[in-house]
């Protein structure tokens, strides 16, 4: 499926495994997609764009490039499912902004890269992850800033929590920087649900089930509030599905 | 003795008499190393020539527990390097090596007294051969990479120390390595056994003159830490600029121990050095504190892996690098929390500073996890002195140079506090010349 944004437009796709995306200049919009594979985005120049999408038990490629003074804001849920996205940020003030909600009950991972290849272009990529029984996950990003790309902006970071003891998490954030006139930063964080939490909620009141769930909740909203609600429900349900 | 073949390997495992178990040791880390293929991670291997690099050299000076006896020439180099004053002043012991054998060796009667061995691990081999024989390359396998196949192959030199059941040694036992002979290869064995409740603070110190050809240095150092005992190992590697500097560090670190290394890395054409904590007993811990200095024309390729094995274990890694002058330093790392480690914690800081726009900083973290009662947390910054930082401190009368030196020593201040003062003096001092060139 071919899309070309011509006019600031709101849209859902479903049911289509091969998607390419244009956002032509001048543009804002917001895309909604279920369950694609294979992603292509492209922003061209002065141009906005806001992509939700949800995976479920998917292997699927992104590559995205985004042009002069464009925005992408990225966020996902993602269960069970391996991810490649490679973005390329080919224009003057270009910024990429991506935050992943990863829940995992078996094998599976994301690998993030980012290519600065403009001077002045900003990046952010934030993962929370909650990795249940039996499931191994991977967490790659690389952070890529050639010598010519001065003034550029990069910011990682990635946040696990295991909920079982067979549960295994790998990150790996990588930077490789080429010039001296950039903030760049990355942090990872891998955690459990801490006993003292839960006691101090029990001391309030609550009885176990409800503790983890209000835990997990705070961790997961802070992804989960900043998409349409349309999808945060039925993402809601889903992830309750893989948790349970 | 250039080029490495079994005749060679046999010659220096006959110079050094040495008993069969050993030879047998060295003809495997030959076969091993010639199979073996560089590794295609990391820096660039490819200038290395082996058939260039001497292996083997006498200094022809026998081994000696005092300085007068030591040839004038080798003396004179120890002499500016300030070790037999450091000697008088501060240190428990100290080893000298020169090219492939050690020349000066020395320790302080009372310690030898309270049974604790400092010695030139030819001798060692020699001298307490079962001792030997039960640890030599058993926490670095020889099997485990290609330089410590070579290692393995070809070592010579290096030090040996043993420290009793709850003996502290108070003050610090030091060696200092010297490879001086053009295309030259040191590959020094440092092995180091503390039993229970033992405490040690061993430094280590390295350089080598300029050279045009490549030199190599592939030591390897294996520290056996038993329940409850206490080591820090200091290292300042200021190797010349023509030299690689494929160093293998490894602790094997069981219960209630605890391991502090400091590390300087600031010479070296290629660097790959990672000291390794294994964590193998309940709360093991290990600390990591290391600079890498990267200026024209090197790669210093340095970082710190801890293994987390045992239960409660913890371990804490902080890295700080400068580039400059289109220098490049890459911090290296690996966090494993295994299934059974549970209460295992873990943090990892790495800052780098890159001076001018030539330059390149890369970081390359790996944490793994493995059970859901451990915590790990790692950050990582990448960034430029601010010119307001650098405006700030010219408006208070500074020059430009001056205000630099002062925030490369306020960045890598922490790491320098934990040499002992007369080596963080000489860190900072070689920062600051390495700036100036």
């Amino acid at each position: 499926m071919n899309l070309i944004i011509k006019e600031s437009q709101e849209a859902v796709i479903r049911n289509q495994s091969n998607i390419s995306i244009i956002a032509k200049p001048k543009t804002k919009s917001i895309i909604i997609i279920f369950e694609p594979i294979k992603l292509s985005i492209k922003l061209e120049q002065n141009s906005e764009l806001s992509l939700y999408i949800f995976y479920k038990n998917s292997k699927v490629k992104k590559q995205i490039t985004i042009k002069e003074n464009s925005k992408l804001i990225n966020n996902e849920i993602i269960i069970n499912s391996n991810i490649e996205n490679q973005t390329k940020l080919i224009g003057k003030n270009a910024v990429y902004e991506n935050k992943n909600l990863l829940i995992t009950s078996k094998e599976s991972s994301i690998n993030t890269e980012i290519f600065h290849e403009m001077q002045q272009t900003k990046s952010k990529i934030q993962n929370r992850c909650l990795v249940s029984k039996n499931a191994i996950t991977k967490c790659k990003g690389k952070i890529f800033i050639p010598k010519s790309s001065i003034e550029c902006e990069s910011h990682q970071k990635s946040e696990a929590i295991l909920l079982d003891p067979t549960a295994k998490y790998e990150a790996s954030p990588i930077l490789e920087i080429f010039t001296d006139q950039v903030i760049c930063s990355h942090s990872a964080n891998i955690s459990y649900i801490n006993p003292e939490k839960l006691f101090y909620l029990n001391s309030r009141g609550l009885n176990e089930n409800l503790a983890i769930t209000l835990i997990l909740e705070a961790f997961t909203n802070t992804i989960l509030q900043e998409i349409p609600e349309l999808l945060a429900t039925q993402s809601k349900v889903k992830i309750l599905e893989v948790l349970k | 003795m250039s080029g490495l073949t079994k005749e060679l390997v046999k010659k220096i495992s006959k110079i050094k008499n040495e008993p069969k178990w050993m030879l047998e040791n060295r003809l495997k880390g030959l076969e091993l190393f010639k199979k073996t293929k560089l590794p295609t991670w990391g820096p660039s291997l490819k200038e290395l020539n082996f058939k260039n690099i001497t292996y083997y050299t006498d200094p022809n000076a026998p081994e000696t527990n005092t300085w007068t006896k030591v040839p004038k020439k080798i003396k004179k180099t120890f002499d500016k390097l300030g070790i037999p004053k450091a000697e008088q002043k501060v240190l428990a012991g100290v080893g000298a090596q020169w090219d492939s054998n050690i020349i000066y060796h020395n320790i302080l009667e009372k310690l030898e007294k309270q049974g604790v061995i400092f010695e030139n691990m030819d001798t060692a081999v020699k001298k307490y051969p079962e001792l030997i024989k039960k640890y030599f390359m058993k926490v670095v396998p020889i099997s485990d990479h290609k330089f410590t196949m070579l290692h393995a192959a070809c070592w010579s030199g290096g030090t040996f120390i043993f420290v009793p059941k709850n003996i502290k040694v108070e003050r610090p036992l030091q060696s200092y390595f010297r490879m001086n002979s053009q295309r030259g290869g040191q590959f020094e064995h440092t092995l180091i056994i503390l039993e229970e409740g033992a405490e040690l603070h061993y430094i280590e110190g390295c350089s080598s003159p300029n050279y045009t050809e490549n030199s190599l240095h592939a030591g390897c150092v294996e520290i056996y830490q038993k329940k409850d005992s206490k080591m820090r190992y200091s290292s300042i590697e200021n190797w010349s600029k023509n030299v690689y500097n494929l160093n293998t560090k490894r602790a094997l670190v069981h219960e209630n121990a605890k391991i502090e290394w400091v590390t300087g890395n600031l010479g070296s054409k290629v660097a790959m050095v990672y000291p390794t904590s294994i964590l193998i007993g309940k709360n093991a811990t290990s600390e990591s504190l290391g600079i890498a200095f990267a200026n024209k024309n090197q790669n210093q390729d340095i970082g710190t892996k801890a293994i987390h094995i045992g239960k409660n274990t913890s371990s804490i890694i902080k890295s700080k690098s400068i580039s400059i002058n289109g220098g490049i330093s890459t911090f290296r790392g690996l966090v494993s929390i295994s299934k059974n480690a549970i209460n295992s914690k873990s943090a990892v800081k790495c800052d780098a500073l890159i001076l001018d726009k030539k330059s390149i900083s890369k970081t390359y973290p790996t944490i793994k996890q493995d059970n859901n009662q451990s915590e790990c947390t790692h950050e990582a910054t990448v960034g430029k002195i601010g010119e307001e930082e650098i405006f700030y401190l010219m408006s208070r009368g500074l020059t430009e140079e001056q205000a630099t030196h002062l925030i490369v020593n306020g960045f890598i201040s922490p790491i320098v506090k934990a040499l002992p003062l007369e080596y963080a003096l000489e860190l900072n001092k070689l920062i600051e010349m390495e700036i100036q060139e």
